[in-house]
């Protein structure tokens, strides 16, 4: 289950949130100021771990990884017992972060991720109303964002 | 100075004095064919050429008014250019089929009739697919309208509320436009979202002819 | 390693990519160009300025969409930059290879050759004896460079040499990497 999807910008600001109806959900509705501190915070934690990363366990990381050539070193995934965070970054620095149930595996999101990002590319970065690193509001995005949540909660 | 003799030598045959520049000439486009194999692209490099176009516009146009009618200006000058291009590989193209066809260039005299070359011919040149409808209008003689269910340069775009009313799809009408006035059917032609359900990008084209031309056909 | 490349160049243009035919994107430039002109009065080096920076516009976004289908990461040497701009980038986009060539001796600049150029098809540059000599028809394609690099962190300077629409014999770009951002480099993507 799927429940909320942040994306973020370069410098950690908050481009996008977005808490999902989903049936029991444990995610409770925040204030919004609370939700840009959510966002900077995770931005923060990626770049602390990214930093603590030894050098030379870098390589076995990459080896192991499933996901696209990106987020080499940075914070992957933070679980609860009700819930897991999942994050990744593109090449260009753009976050997106997904808070799901915990039988969510890296794997299904490196697939959620793949599809929120190409729809990144297509319905915001093609759209001449939006300008790049303000907040997201295209209702074609919302509208293939919610396709996305749908086939995921099924 | 080179001590090259003046004047035509027997033994040597012509010769260039040495001195003469080399004019390369200029490839012109008009030494090449127009129907050359096409060339396929990615609709992304459409659409973000689309995108810049309309934001750079957006930036200088001081209302949206002005901004749809740049739009409409710049897709009318296509309009001029299209018509000659897809009527010259219309044409083309049905005498390699049919043989026994004569060489002359037909050109289209209907309002009808050229409403509907654009609609079947044009469209699929442009956006590879025909138009989704043509209608003639139930309130005026002089009205038209070509439907597209799912614009293709819009299928990324959502206008935003503070835009409401906004149609890029001018760029279009202006196209549409162009192709008619260049026939000498002088008109005006505007774009409109008239969503249904499943197509919310649904436009319509809306086609005013001028009153004398549609009194000259029905004479 | 320039094989392995170009049959990515190849798989991406095969299977996540839609196509459509140039003519409407060739008109569609060229009417933006000729608007331009006017507005500008036929100042082509406004005019210049001016496609360089809708280009520079259009590289910023256009590079998160060409991470996203080739699931490419940073590249190691400039020398593989400039086969992913070649066989990758322009492939995907334009459904052209241009060649690579007069690399320097110290690696930092190479010229991409435009044998084809969907931009340029039909077009004839104004007949006033100043735009042969002062106008870059093309330099959209500058811009988009530019700025697809720069979101990469390679800051580069990009620049036509020459046209065949000016009379030259090819058309050739020329990149050169003027450095690397290294502090700008996104945490943990180094």
């Amino acid at each position: 289950m799927l429940y909320s999807i942040y994306i973020t910008s370069r410098s950690g600001s908050l481009l996008y949130q977005k808490d999902f109806k989903t049936v029991n959900s444990p995610i409770t509705k925040q204030r919004s100021n609370d939700y840009l501190v959510i966002a900077s915070t995770l931005h923060g934690v990626h770049a602390i771990a990214s930093k603590l990363t030894p050098p030379d366990a870098v390589h076995n990381y990459q080896k192991a990884k499933t996901l696209a050539n990106s987020n080499r070193t940075g914070l992957r995934e933070i679980s609860t017992s009700r819930f897991k965070i999942f994050m990744n970054q593109t090449v260009t620095g753009i976050k997106i972060i997904v808070f799901a149930s915990p039988d969510m595996d890296e794997a299904r999101f490196a697939a959620i991720y793949d599809k929120i990002y190409e729809h990144y590319c297509n319905y915001v970065l093609k759209n001449p109303f939006y300008q790049l690193d303000m907040p997201i509001r295209c209702q074609l995005f919302d509208t293939h964002l919610n396709s996305v949540v749908a086939g995921c909660n099924v | 100075m080179s001590k090259i003799a003046s004047g035509y030598d027997p033994a040597v045959g012509p010769r260039t004095t040495g001195t003469t520049t080399v004019i390369r000439p200029r490839s012109s486009i008009y030494d090449r064919n127009l129907h050359r194999a096409r060339h396929d692209i990615s609709v992304s490099s459409l659409s973000f050429l689309f995108m810049e176009m309309v934001s750079m516009n957006l930036n200088q146009a001081k209302s949206l008014i002005e901004l749809e009618r740049k739009l409409n200006n710049l897709g009318y000058s296509i309009g001029t250019k299209v018509l000659e291009l897809a009527s010259l590989r219309e044409n083309f193209n049905n005498n390699l089929t049919s043989s026994g066809k004569s060489n002359v260039s037909k050109r289209e005299i209907k309002v009808l009739d050229i409403l509907h070359f654009i609609t079947s011919v044009i469209w699929p040149s442009l956006f590879e697919k025909p138009a989704d409808n043509l209608e003639k209008s139930s309130e005026s003689n002089c009205q038209y309208m070509i439907i597209d269910n799912a614009p293709v340069l819009m299928k990324y775009i959502s206008v935003p509320k503070e835009y409401e009313g906004l149609n890029c799809e001018a760029f279009v009408a202006g196209i549409v436009e162009g192709i008619l006035d260049s026939t000498f059917f002088k008109c005006e032609v505007s774009a409109h979202t008239v969503p249904v359900e499943g197509h919310l990008g649904r436009t319509v084209y809306l086609i005013n002819f001028d009153e004398e031309l549609i009194a000259r056909e029905t004479q | 390693m320039s094989k392995q490349i170009k049959q990515l160049g190849d798989d991406v243009w095969k299977t996540k990519v839609e196509k459509v035919n140039s003519e409407l994107f060739t008109l569609t430039y060229g009417s933006i160009v000729a608007q331009l002109c006017r507005d500008f009065n036929n100042n082509y080096e406004e005019v210049n300025a001016q496609t360089y920076k809708m280009g520079y516009n259009i590289g910023v976004r256009l590079i998160d969409e060409f991470l996203q289908k080739t699931q490419l990461s940073r590249c190691s040497s400039f020398r593989d930059t400039a086969e992913i701009v070649s066989k990758v980038g322009f492939k995907m986009f334009l459904n052209i290879v241009p060649n690579i060539t007069n690399w320097t001796s110290d690696m930092t600049t190479f010229s991409l050759i435009l044998t084809e150029n969907p931009l340029a098809d039909f077009v004839e540059l104004p007949d006033d004896g100043k735009a042969v000599k002062e106008l870059w028809y093309s330099n959209i394609l500058c811009g988009v460079l530019r700025g697809a690099l720069e979101m990469v962190q390679l800051d580069c300077e990009v620049g036509f040499i020459s046209d065949v629409l000016r009379g030259d014999e090819t058309t050739e770009l020329r990149v050169r990497l003027v450095q690397v951002l290294k502090d700008e480099i996104p945490a943990g993507e180094e």
